[in-house]
């Protein structure tokens, strides 16, 4: 019987993604996601990190800038050891965060959606208790854009631990977006955080009460326990 | 159907230390995290990224993990998040004209992976892994709408859609 065209594809695909060859060292250690100095964190109070970071918050970065000054693991797949006798604390990001939204609910013409986010690392990181909140749909497009908090403070996650937030969203007058639509959240350093949606086909969009293509809002409360 | 998702899995028992654990899960599905990546990303260098992303989120919660469960599906569905760092695209395209995949060291594989690559480009990422999981892989559809966070309905009928785009492309 003559293979179909979609299955010499596939047997293509495999055959190709067979060729892929592992890297000869696993990837180890912690990724820190700033350039912070750990000699700086080391041995630091809870407070003297807290002050370090604000700043480091406060200094929003080009977003285009998103690589940081550290490489991808693939580009640096043999990094140094996790151990060290100096407690030190990273920022939270995608590495070690796992942010879903839980449920939708609406409230004059706005759509709130519940999030929680989950420090799924092994070590304690700090985060701004805001960021920069955007409506994003399943292509990754910005549907509404937030604006970034000139000032936050901060907090610890420890491991394990989930902060919520609610996230209110109005008036969204584009196309008809790409499911699932999701809440993502900007941080300081450029990098974002995709709360995974409700559902793979969720397209929750608040309702348009404006001129068509009249700009959305969104707003954020801050990360708590 | 076979369930390869369920039954490859790490045996390693209870009083392994967890970093030789980690080294066996390493050598074991690499592969499969980076195949996983390739379909839901349908980017080489990206999937290579992810893959090793998510090495790296599993070494750091290898002290916290069940080594004696199935850690295939931890890794596919933390790459699957990963994946969803949207700001992930825009790096990848800033590094690529830099650090080219490794793939390019091949000139005949990278041809035919672009030839695959270019076919599947119409597919969302959940139609392309859906495809790939369940016609390439073997898993069935209950063991890939788990890690792709959907049911088994909504994932029948991504896969149906992309055959169906596919076939008419």
């Amino acid at each position: 019987m003559e293979p179909t065209p979609v299955s010499r594809l596939l047997e293509e695909w495999n055959a190709v993604a067979n060729k892929a060859q592992r890297p000869a060292a696993s990837p180890r250690g912690v990724a820190v996601r700033t350039g912070l100095p750990s000699a700086t964190l080391a041995g630091a109070s809870l407070v003297a990190v807290a002050l370090v970071l604000a700043g480091v918050l406060l200094s929003r970065q080009d977003p285009n800038n998103v690589g940081g000054t550290t490489p991808p693991p693939s580009l640096n797949p043999s990094a140094a050891p996790t151990p060290s006798t100096a407690p030190t604390i990273g920022l939270c990001g995608p590495e070690n965060m796992s942010a879903q939204i839980t449920m939708w609910e609406g409230a004059a013409g706005h759509r709130i959606a519940h999030v929680e986010l989950t420090n799924a690392g092994t070590d304690p990181c700090v985060m701004g208790a805001m960021a920069e909140p955007q409506l994003v749909d399943g292509n990754g497009e910005v549907l509404i854009d937030g604006s970034s908090p000139a000032s936050s403070p901060v907090i610890e996650v420890a491991p394990g631990a989930v902060v919520q937030t609610l996230v209110q969203a109005g008036n969204y007058c584009g196309p008809v977006p790409a499911p699932p639509v999701s809440v993502a959240f900007v941080l300081s350093d450029g990098g974002s955080i995709v709360a995974d949606p409700v559902s793979p086909t969720d397209a929750t969009v608040p309702p348009c009460l404006g001129a068509s293509g009249s700009a959305g809002t969104i707003e954020m409360q801050p990360w708590a326990p | 159907m076979r369930g390869v998702y369920v039954g490859v899995t790490t045996h390693v028992a209870i009083a392994e230390p967890t970093e030789i654990a980690y080294e066996r899960a390493y050598e074991q599905h690499w592969s499969d995290v980076f195949r996983f990546a390739l379909a839901w990303t349908n980017d080489w260098s990206a999937a290579e990224d992810l893959a090793q992303d998510a090495y790296l989120r599993l070494w750091n919660s290898r002290d916290r993990l069940d080594w004696n469960r199935p850690v295939l599906p931890w890794l596919l569905v933390t790459a699957r998040r990963l994946a969803t760092d949207r700001f992930r695209t825009i790096r990848r395209r800033l590094l690529s004209a830099y650090h080219p995949p490794s793939i390019d060291s091949d000139p005949a594989v990278r041809a035919r992976w672009l030839d695959v690559c270019a076919a599947m480009a119409d597919l969302s990422p959940l139609e392309r892994t859906a495809l790939v999981m369940t016609a390439v892989e073997g898993a069935s559809y209950e063991e890939a709408s788990r890690v792709l966070g959907t049911t088994a309905g909504a994932l029948r009928a991504a896969v149906s859609r992309a055959r169906t785009k596919l076939e008419t492309a």
